[in-house]
């Protein structure tokens, strides 16, 4: 029972909407079928194991079905707003269970994004990761690290072999420089 | 003088690697600062385009029937506010001075220490100073100290460099939620009895 999968944002958006308005099950299978094994991948780069990464992806959509009524295009995309669901999900699943697997380690390699991969993914992810491949590799680093880790500057320091004292200051450009980036976008 | 969360801990709470102490400061700010509802909303969007751009996992065999059995024996629901936040008057509170007391909070998961301290209008908190980093989200009411005026909803980062003294402003009782890395430095003996207040 494949459907095709939707290709922009505005038409997950449309699809959210569908759920939202007639609890329409071709509409969820469709979001379903884009969004689960993204969230799951998504969820193992956090660290999580292949078992739980699955459980998320499932308690995620399940969220979805259950909330879309609440979605608002307004206020951000689709997948602004599922990516929230599935970020909850997860700190749902890791309160309950704490056996967090080891930290997957974070390589240049594992953090770049594949947008070219990735079908489905919209105009402005194939601009930002290519504003985000465009950053130095160093603060491309950095905004990864903070985005996926939760480590002392410390650490971070000493991952980046850089002095603690400019740690500070570089996750603060990287990050702002991002969020003037998401804001070009909108 | 910073009286909004930096940009870093925004990106962490939309990522949800934030500590869940703090957490609980970012949910309660942001329903009282529109504009850093619109910081957040520039992460959750970067979220949402990684999260489109990741490599996909192949879900297990039969997933897709188990979902549609989950929605099925389900209905529309609301989303739950305030998931964790302290009932202050159910908190252990102590003495801890004139007109002032504190309380330890328990935040599950935390790797940080969270307390509630009260002050009475007029009244001042200890001077301390901070080996690490100091969060703290004002409740109720208003408190200045040497960098300026904070009001509710207020977000207050300290760090290493900062050595103040909170004094309630207003006339309602100032309650504040902090949370703290490293353990809190207060000269003489009654910043011992205060850190021995917060364990």
């Amino acid at each position: 029972m494949s459907t095709s999968a939707p290709k922009t944002d505005s038409e997950r958006a449309d699809l959210i909407a569908d759920i939202a308005e007639r609890g329409d099950r071709s509409a969820f299978i469709a979001l379903f079928e884009f969004y689960a094994p993204r969230i799951k991948g998504q969820a193992m780069r956090f660290g999580l194991s292949a078992d739980m990464a699955e459980d998320v992806a499932q308690d995620a959509m399940l969220a979805v079905w259950r909330r879309a009524g609440q979605f608002d295009a307004a206020r951000g995309s689709a997948s602004a707003w599922i990516f929230t669901i599935a970020t909850n999900a997860r700190t749902d699943r890791l309160r309950r269970d704490r056996r967090l697997t080891s930290a997957v380690e974070l390589d240049a390699d594992s953090i770049a994004l594949s947008v070219d991969a990735a079908d489905g993914a919209s105009l402005d992810a194939a601009r930002v990761s290519s504003y985000v491949q465009s950053l130095p590799e160093q603060q491309r680093h950095i905004l990864h690290l903070s985005f996926f880790r939760d480590l002392p500057h410390a650490e971070i320091a000493r991952t980046l072999d850089i002095p603690l004292g400019t740690v500070k200051s570089r996750i603060r450009l990287a990050i702002s420089k991002l969020r003037q980036a998401m804001k070009d976008e909108a | 003088m910073i009286t909004l969360p930096a940009d870093e801990i925004l990106l962490k709470y939309a990522s949800g690697v934030l500590d869940p102490a703090l957490r609980l400061l970012i949910d309660r700010h942001i329903a009282l600062h529109p504009e850093t509802a619109e910081r957040l909303a520039a992460f959750r969007g970067y979220g949402g385009l990684l999260l489109e751009s990741e490599r996909a996992a192949p879900m297990m065999g039969g997933s897709l029937d188990r979902a549609l059995a989950r929605i099925a024996a389900t209905e529309p629901t609301a989303q739950t506010q305030d998931a964790g936040w302290p009932e202050f008057d159910a908190l252990r509170w102590r003495w801890a001075g004139p007109g002032r007391a504190i309380a330890p909070v328990a935040v599950e998961g935390s790797a940080l220490r969270a307390f509630a301290f009260r002050i009475a209008p007029g009244k001042n908190m200890l001077q301390h100073s901070h080996v690490d980093h100091e969060w703290t989200l004002i409740v109720q009411g208003s408190y200045s100290d040497e960098s300026g005026e904070f009001d509710t909803g207020a977000f207050i980062e300290e760090d290493e460099h900062t050595n103040h003294t909170p004094v309630a402003t207003g006339v309602v009782e100032c309650i504040c939620l902090a949370v703290m890395s490293g353990p809190m430095t207060a000269p003489g003996l009654m910043g011992k009895v205060a850190q021995w207040l917060m364990r």
